[in-house]
């Protein structure tokens, strides 16, 4: 059976198509092309027609018209659209004009960057001149490391390597930065949050070092669908960038089909494992041929699924080796192997993390299988696009979890195939970012009184960081003035410098699993908790507060543990508010006191408590951004009325925008915390909090303010479609947690609001 | 709201609040530390110099290049060496690290100069580096204690950052860190620039002496307050090195001079003839070699078990002078020293196989080294010797 055929007996098969909530069908379409422009080095044209290129797609022909005008750009097309070539044309172009002229590459991963010096790699050597890229991140050699400071024409690194191993360098980098002429940023869309917020501040010192030794160099940018990418963009070059989003590239037609596997316990709106799910479908789709991709979220699943599928390869004559695993952790030699196997055809069938949704190029494949929703639209478009072949049949599967995100895209799948719901957002003013930044930037040059960086002036925290002994004013500079060296304090990845590191004491050496941001640390890793990671429970055995250590070790228990958190919630800065259909909305700054007092032992399954504990560990403050919705304080009494608690209400409609939310403004569902209120000290009235789980917060809450009519609106949506009785994780909560009026008194609140609009 | 407010409430994390400040503080008065002010060619600077009668510089002091890793031109004369050594802000690299105490020191008539510039706050840096550019323009070579990799390479970003390119660029460096390490590193527990001096120079710097450590916060003591506190300590500190790599210098020139002369009568600790041997084994001069190696060998005889590591460079050593019953001796002296080892297995397999032609016993070590093709041959070679007796 081909591929086709296998397309319309599941179309045909009852107990499939029961599960399907959307069968979308995306025809076909042709190359829009336009010649080679008459200002490209005649070398580039004849090399690109030698490699079978004979005309531009008219995106990348636009991404070369912006180059020649030093207009800043990103590119938003889809993958495998040809996107690569819109910063390798200009940039190449401008190196055979000019020998001396320099670019620095940046891609979110090192795996990625390697991919990357591959494909300029093969232009440069059929061009038959003399431009070195070179990859310079953690792996490069000490002795290498010399040759690409001064010779490397295309530099190629990551954001944590430019923060930590080259700004703080540059006077090393001479050559490069006084000569350079581009900054290509791929995958922009992954700059958001915390990330997003700390790469816009390293991009601001880049920018600052270049000016000292006077380069001004363009930004070209290449992003996956987003809502915003020109402003994400903007921000990240700290000027106006356009968008480039007119794709010419051709596509066969595609099938995209979202599954919901069954309910298997509608009290706790359980489903049939999205696992079992994707196995028997990799499995049909193996016997058709067709080259495929199956994405799970952790490693162990990818491990657990490649068996399943080589199994059921032998027994249809594929060799276990046409089916490979891909993910963190296996070599690079082994995953290059792979990623050729993939492109000539010698391997059927991949099962990977995300490692391969970023664009590492495996060529096209005809199905794409995923295995729960990949977080964001953006991610998912991204997998779905490995397969697609620019003449053929393909067909991307998404499968999804019993995880509330999972049920609510699913379920609304006019949200998803809309046009491009995801705002992401960065806030690079975030103040402890911010300051952070501004202690790197200062130890690479100093501030002159009134120099800018970013959106304005910054003086102000200039003379907090000398108030704070590390920096010394001098007539009208400041200098770095400590001993060490701040780059090292700041990781890219975190808001807080400081985290919890979680130690598996049952591995020999004592593995890091992971870590995590102090306030989740005293919720999620204090003594005696058991901490889920990566689908395995772990028993923490101490939680050493002053240490930031947890020492954990795995273990099989039917429980899980819920501590409970008392936060105290005090309202500090009105920073904005607005009408709202029922009530009001506001933004501002708060401040969080919490403490964690005990935890329960709750039995899997039946939910029953077995037990619980008492947790010793200091207060948390935290100050944050949050965004609150106010709600007419008579509510109370006219929901009394209906017998309905205005509490469990709250609590319900808290559980549901936590879940709605994130989808909207690109976060993970751990970014935004919620927390309801009967009667807010501030508001006087019944309120909603929703607010950024960092340190100063990184735009959600901004992004959530301005966007809250649609979050409601969905909201309310995902309400009545889910199938469960009374409330569950996917929705408003389980009833056991929320309260049994709950779901009744949330959909009462978001009837009257649908009323007033 | 107040951004200083919120900077406070937010930035509960790391930074040095011990250090809290006024905005503008009171920069400490760098004459009372005995500095005088000069105006330098791009604004004042801030110098202390002295003037001592020390020993002439060696007149062949040239022979430092058979030591050095990076030589200096052969025409080069004593009063062109220009000697440097920095105090600076931390020891972490990057841009961010100031010198702000650049000690300089030359030989000219007869006496031995010493030129130090302090910068009392950061401002001064540049009209620092271009009066150190400058003066360095009278020299060819630039002698230093771990100066290649450490106080150079940050003077040069200082440099870049002043608009300055190619700081000390053209003189050539004679760095003395490695030069001690190749004549006294067998010896020494470290190759400290005092360590050195105390053993080797005999100088004593005595209690008065900084440690390293305390330096930087001396600066940033008198920069943020206004105390000169240890900062007296420091300047004297980088005198003293000053004078340490001048008598060290002298030394390792003493000791190139021997590397030629194995039959001094000279008293050597035999871990330095060892040093010598290992010199002139690098140089290709085999006489030498094997003549401060057979020195070396003697005077470690009372030693209780030299390293294995002298001892595989004695066999290396001794087997190009053809001695085999020497290296035999040697081989059993590893042996008993050290217990049985590949190398020495090896190499008693080809001794006694090839040279001394003790078959069974190049047999022994063949099987402890586990050779089959080794063994194989030797076996052969066992029986057909069997059959001619």
């Amino acid at each position: 059976m081909n591929l086709p055929q296998l397309l319309d007996r599941l179309k045909a098969d009852e107990r499939f198509v029961r599960n399907v909530t959307r069968w979308e069908v995306l025809p076909a379409t042709a190359a829009r092309t336009v010649d080679y422009p008459d200002h490209l080095h005649p070398d580039l044209v004849a090399t690109l027609r030698q490699r079978g290129i004979g005309e531009l797609y008219c995106h990348q022909a636009a991404a070369l018209g912006h180059a020649a005008d030093g207009r800043p750009f990103v590119v938003v097309t889809p993958t495998a659209s040809g996107k690569t070539l819109c910063y390798n044309l200009p940039v190449l172009d401008t190196m055979l004009r000019d020998p001396q002229a320099r670019a620095l590459y940046l891609f979110p991963t090192k795996a990625l960057s390697q991919d990357q010096m591959h494909e300029v790699h093969g232009i440069v050597t059929d061009l038959g001149v003399d431009i070195k890229t070179f990859t310079f991140d953690g792996d490069t050699p000490a002795p290498a490391r010399k040759a690409i400071r001064s010779s490397g024409h295309i530099v190629v690194t990551n954001p944590d390597m430019l923060h930590q191993g080259i700004l703080p360098h540059h006077t090393l980098w001479v050559k490069l930065f006084e000569n350079l002429k581009y900054v290509v940023v791929d995958e922009v869309h992954h700059y958001r949050g915390v990330f997003g917020s700390h790469v816009a501040n390293v991009l601001r010192r880049l920018r600052r070092i270049a000016r000292f030794y006077g380069a001004d160099p363009l930004f070209i940018g290449c992003s996956a669908t987003i809502a915003n990418p020109g402003e994400l963009a903007s921000e990240l070059a700290g000027r106006d960038v356009d968008v480039i989003d007119d794709n010419g590239a051709p596509r066969g037609e595609k099938h995209f089909i979202f599954t919901n596997p069954p309910v298997v316990n509608r009290e706790l709106g359980i489903r049939r494992s999205a696992l079992k799910e994707t196995r028997a479908l990799s499995e049909r789709f193996l016997g058709t041929g067709a080259q495929m991709i199956v994405f799970a979220r952790s490693r162990m699943r990818v491990e657990l699924l490649l068996t399943y599928l080589e199994r059921a390869g032998r027994k249809i004559g594929i060799k276990s080796g046409e089916v490979r695993g891909y993910r963190g952790g296996y070599l690079p030699t082994e995953r290059r192997a792979i990623e050729r196997g993939l492109r000539d055809g010698s391997v059927k069938a991949v099962v990977s993390t995300n490692a391969l949704e970023l664009g590492i190029d495996i060529g096209r494949l005809d199905v794409c299988l995923m295995t729960g929703y990949a977080g964001t639209v953006a991610s998912t478009w991204q997998q779905a696009g490995r397969a697609g072949r620019s003449q053929n049949l393909s067909v991307a599967i998404l499968v999804a979890t019993s995880n509330p995100l999972d049920q609510y895209v699913i379920n609304n799948p006019d949200w998803f195939f809309g046009r491009r719901p995801e705002h992401a957002s960065v806030d690079p003013d975030n103040l402890i970012i911010l300051l952070s930044h501004l202690k790197c930037a200062a130890f690479e040059l100093p501030f002159d009184v009134g120099e800018g960086f970013g959106t304005g002036p910054v003086d102000e925290a200039l003379s907090y960081l000398t108030e704070q002994g590390v920096l010394h004013r001098d007539a009208d500079t400041y200098h770095w003035m400590a001993e060490t060296y701040p780059a090292e304090d700041v990781s890219l990845r975190s808001a807080a410098p400081e985290n919890v590191v979680i130690i598996d004491t049952s591995t020999p050496t004592h593995a890091v699993i992971g870590e995590m941001d102090l306030f989740s640390a005293q919720e999620m890793l204090h003594d005696e908790a058991v901490y889920i990671h990566g689908g395995q429970q772990y028993h923490v055995d101490q939680l050493d507060w002053e240490r930031r250590k947890a020492y954990v070790k795995p273990v099989k228990v039917d429980y899980y543990t819920d501590a409970q958190r008392k936060t105290e919630l005090k309202t500090l800065d009105d920073e904005g508010r607005d009408g709202f259909a029922l009530g009001e909305k506001g933004l501002g700054e708060i401040g969080l006191i919490a403490k964690v007092t005990v935890y329960k032992k709750i039995k899997l399954g039946t939910h029953e408590n077995v037990g619980a504990g008492r947790v010793y560990l200091p207060e948390m403050e935290m100050h944050t951004t949050s965004f609150w919705w106010e709600l007419p304080g008579e509510l109370q009494t006219q929901m009394a009325d209906a017998r309905l608690d205005l509490g469990d209400a709250l609590k319900g409609l808290a559980h549901l925008i936590g879940c709605v939310a994130p989808a909207f403004v690109m976060a993970d569902p751990s970014d935004v915390r919620t927390m309801p209120m009967v009667k807010s000290p501030f508001t006087g009235h019944p309120t909603l909090y929703v607010y950024d789980a960092y340190p100063g917060g990184v735009g959600y809450a901004k992004r959530i303010f301005a966007q809250f009519d649609e979050i409601v609106a969905a909201a309310h949506h995902h309400l009545d479609a889910c199938p469960c009785e009374s409330g569950c994780p996917s929705c408003i909560g389980a009833a056991v947690e929320s309260g049994a009026t709950a779901l009744s008194g949330a959909r009462w609140i978001l009837g009257a609001c649908r009323e007033s609009a | 709201m107040d951004m200083r407010k919120r900077l406070a409430r937010l930035d509960r994390h790391g930074t040095d609040k011990s250090a809290s400040h006024d905005n503008d503080p009171p920069c400490g008065d760098p004459l009372k530390l005995g500095l005088e002010r000069h105006d330098g060619t791009a604004g004042p600077v801030w110098i202390r110099e002295h003037r001592t009668r020390h020993p002439r510089p060696p007149a062949d002091m040239i022979l430092l290049n058979r030591l050095a890793t990076r030589p200096a031109p052969d025409d080069l004369t004593p009063d062109e060496i220009l000697f440097l050594d920095t105090e600076t802000t931390g020891l972490a690299g990057g841009t961010g690290t100031l010198a702000f105490l650049v000690g300089l020191a030359w030989w000219r008539e007869g006496h031995f100069h010493i030129k130090q510039y302090f910068v009392p706050s950061p401002g001064a840096e540049r009209a620092m580096l271009a009066d150190l550019a400058g003066l360095a323009e009278g020299f060819r070579a630039v002698v230093t204690y771990n100066g290649q990799t450490f106080d150079l390479p940050l003077l040069r970003t200082r440099g870049i950052l002043a608009r300055r390119r190619n700081l000390l660029g053209d003189l050539a460096g004679w760095d003395l860190l490695p030069v001690a390490r190749r004549l006294w590193g067998r010896r020494l527990d470290d190759c400290r620039q005092q360590t050195v001096e105390t053993v080797i120079a005999g100088i004593h710097r005595g209690a008065g002496d900084i440690e390293g450590q305390l330096i930087p916060p001396a600066y940033f003591a008198f920069v943020k307050t206004g105390r000169l506190g240890a900062l007296r300590a420091v300047i004297e500190h980088n005198k003293r090195d000053m004078a340490g790599m001048a008598a060290i210098l002298r030394e390792a020139v003493a000791r190139a001079r021997l590397l030629t002369r194995p039959a001094t009568r000279r008293v050597l600790p035999w871990r330095d003839a060892w040093s010598l041997a290992r010199l002139c084994e690098s140089a290709g001069d085999r006489d030498n070699e094997a003549l401060w190696m057979a020195r070396a060998l003697d005077d470690a005889q009372s030693d209780d078990g030299p390293p294995r590591l002298f001892l595989a460079d004695a066999v290396r050593m001794i087997k190009r002078t053809g001695a085999w019953h020497r290296v035999a001796e040697l081989l059993a002296w590893a042996e008993r020293a050290h217990g049985r080892a590949r190398w020495s297995d090896l190499e008693g397999a080809i001794l006694y196989e090839h040279r001394l032609v003790d078959l069974p016993r190049a047999l022994a070590h063949a099987r402890a080294l586990g050779d089959p093709h080794r063994i194989a041959r030797l076996e052969t070679k066992i029986g057909e010797t069997k059959i001619v007796d």
